[in-house]
């Protein structure tokens, strides 16, 4: 017992007191983050679902620092920098989250899980009523994805790293996650967290700039639309044929970006087949599940020594850089409609393109409701959000595909 | 390839898959002959219109249930008062 010291009994304190001042109080931090986060998503202030295990997971991880065996600090969580084959092993027996995340984070299986379910959400008919509309605005609204990139490297970022953040601006977890395990795995744990604080952002804030750039005048415009124009009802068939064409050509076109694509495609062919039992499990167990743990592993993550990095910061302001240059992006698109349509169109329309399936789509109706009770521009806003999900995926394929070839 | 001149060839690509995408779902739309709702010559009834059309509905639907109930049930002419209140 004389050698004993007493503080080591209580071991997140001890390295708390042993560590650098740095790294210490970065943890104190991290565990108010996590609180924080609990706090704000049980206030609906941010995405609950995500923010809960996320926030719990962040605090808890920073707390239970301990000792290992061979004196360097460590948990008995989850260890993501192994790359020895032995070690990896000898770890998915000690860490109880190691399995979970070798087997499903880090080689993006949750994202696919999470893709597949957001797949089996969607109804494309709200796209096949309008395409050319819809793929338009997904593509303005993706302005953020694209110009983000110079500003990243003027900042000090290298083209992969620049091109994984600036994948934020296209508001879609699982790609930021795929993409960014593709092209910058060192950061990829930091982009993805940013991101996601992000993503549970665009509800609060997306409405301000909507009423920032269009005046209420037009806000509350509705679209008229033609009672002697022929209505065609999309059958699911139609819907389950062009999940399978599509899927096929973008996978022809992007092998490297294959699972996002065969997820997403897979969730709408089995909604549109009438799979019911099969739809029942990927929208329910299996989305909420997947969600779940990626909130879950995102906090587990967010330990001080993991998430210490001088980048962090830069990547905070480009990630919300990103979204507000797409929401601006998709606006403009929304302008360019109602030049088009002369007039007949609601330009705050625009911002559902950000494929924020469906916060953005929603975001639009309130507002535009807010001005005129009367006005409904669900459906298209429903287009346009839907198609920025594929505009997404066919950004990350362009990425991950050509983004290493550039110098 | 710099950098600048990569990026244009991405978002153009972009825009030309996305368009080609909207295609597909156009032609999609037309070669599988979907239904067709024509709503010319449809008149859209005024609110107060389509208020007593609607109430004229559930009266229909009361007097049909009535009647069944009155001619299979044989009720009493006292159970015909408790109808009326449920």
């Amino acid at each position: 017992m004389n050698n004993f010291d007493f503080a080591q009994l209580f071991q997140g304190i001890y390295t708390l007191l042993v560590s650098d001042p740095v790294i210490a109080y970065s943890r104190i931090g991290l565990i108010f983050l996590g609180i924080l986060l609990v706090h704000l998503g049980r206030k609906g202030i941010l995405e609950p679902m995500l923010m809960i295990p996320m926030g719990l997971g962040m605090a808890t991880i920073n707390a239970s620092v301990m000792l290992m065996p061979d004196g360097t600090q460590g948990n008995l969580f989850v260890d993501p920098m192994l790359t020895d084959t032995d070690q990896l092993l000898e770890m998915l027996q000690i860490d109880f989250l190691q399995p979970i995340y070798t087997f499903t984070f880090s080689n993006g299986l949750i994202a696919c899980f999470v893709f597949m379910g957001i797949g089996s959400l969607l109804d494309i008919g709200y796209i096949l009523k309008a395409p050319f509309s819809s793929m338009f605005l997904a593509f303005c609204a993706e302005a953020g994805t694209f110009l983000t990139i110079p500003i990243a490297i003027a900042m000090g970022l290298n083209l992969k790293e620049a091109a994984s953040i600036a994948m934020v601006g296209g508001a879609d977890g699982p790609m930021v996650l795929f993409t960014s395990l593709s092209l910058a795995k060192e950061l990829f744990v930091p982009i993805t967290v940013v991101a996601y604080l992000y993503l549970g952002l665009t509800y609060g804030g997306y409405p301000y700039l909507i009423k920032l750039l269009v005046p209420a005048r037009l806000r509350g415009k509705d679209i008229k639309r033609d009672p002697n124009k022929t209505i065609r009802v999309i059958k699911p068939s139609t819907k389950l044929y062009f999940a399978v064409v599509i899927c096929v050509i973008l996978c022809l076109l992007f092998p490297v970006a294959s699972p996002l694509f065969f997820s997403l495609f897979l969730g709408i062919a089995v909604r549109e087949s009438g799979l019911t039992k099969i739809r029942e499990f990927i929208e329910g167990p299996l989305l909420y599940g997947s969600t779940f743990f990626l909130g879950l592993l995102l906090g587990i993550l967010c330990e001080a020594h993991l998430l210490l990095n001088p980048k962090i910061l830069l990547l905070l302001v480009l990630g919300i850089l990103a979204l507000l240059i797409s929401g601006i992006g998709g606006i403009a698109g929304g302008y360019i409609l109602y030049f088009l349509k002369k007039g007949n169109y609601n330009p705050a329309i625009g911002i559902a393109g950000v494929s924020c399936v469906p916060s953005t789509a929603k975001v639009v109706q309130k507002e535009v409701s807010k001005v005129n009770p009367n006005a409904l521009v669900l459906p298209e806003a429903l287009g346009a959000n839907i198609s920025g999900v594929i505009t997404t995926a066919i950004i990350a394929g362009l990425y991950i595909t050509l983004i290493p070839l550039l110098k | 390839m710099s950098i600048f001149t990569g990026l244009l060839i991405i978002a153009g690509m972009t825009f030309v898959i996305s368009m080609l995408v909207a295609f597909i779902f156009w032609a999609l739309s037309l070669l599988t002959a979907p239904k067709e709702m024509v709503l010319t010559g449809v008149k859209k009834p005024a609110p107060f219109a389509r208020h007593l059309m609607v109430e004229w509905q559930h009266f229909r639907s009361f007097q049909k249930h009535y009647r069944t109930y009155w001619h299979n049930e044989n009720a009493a002419s006292n159970e015909l008062i408790d109808f009326y209140h449920e």
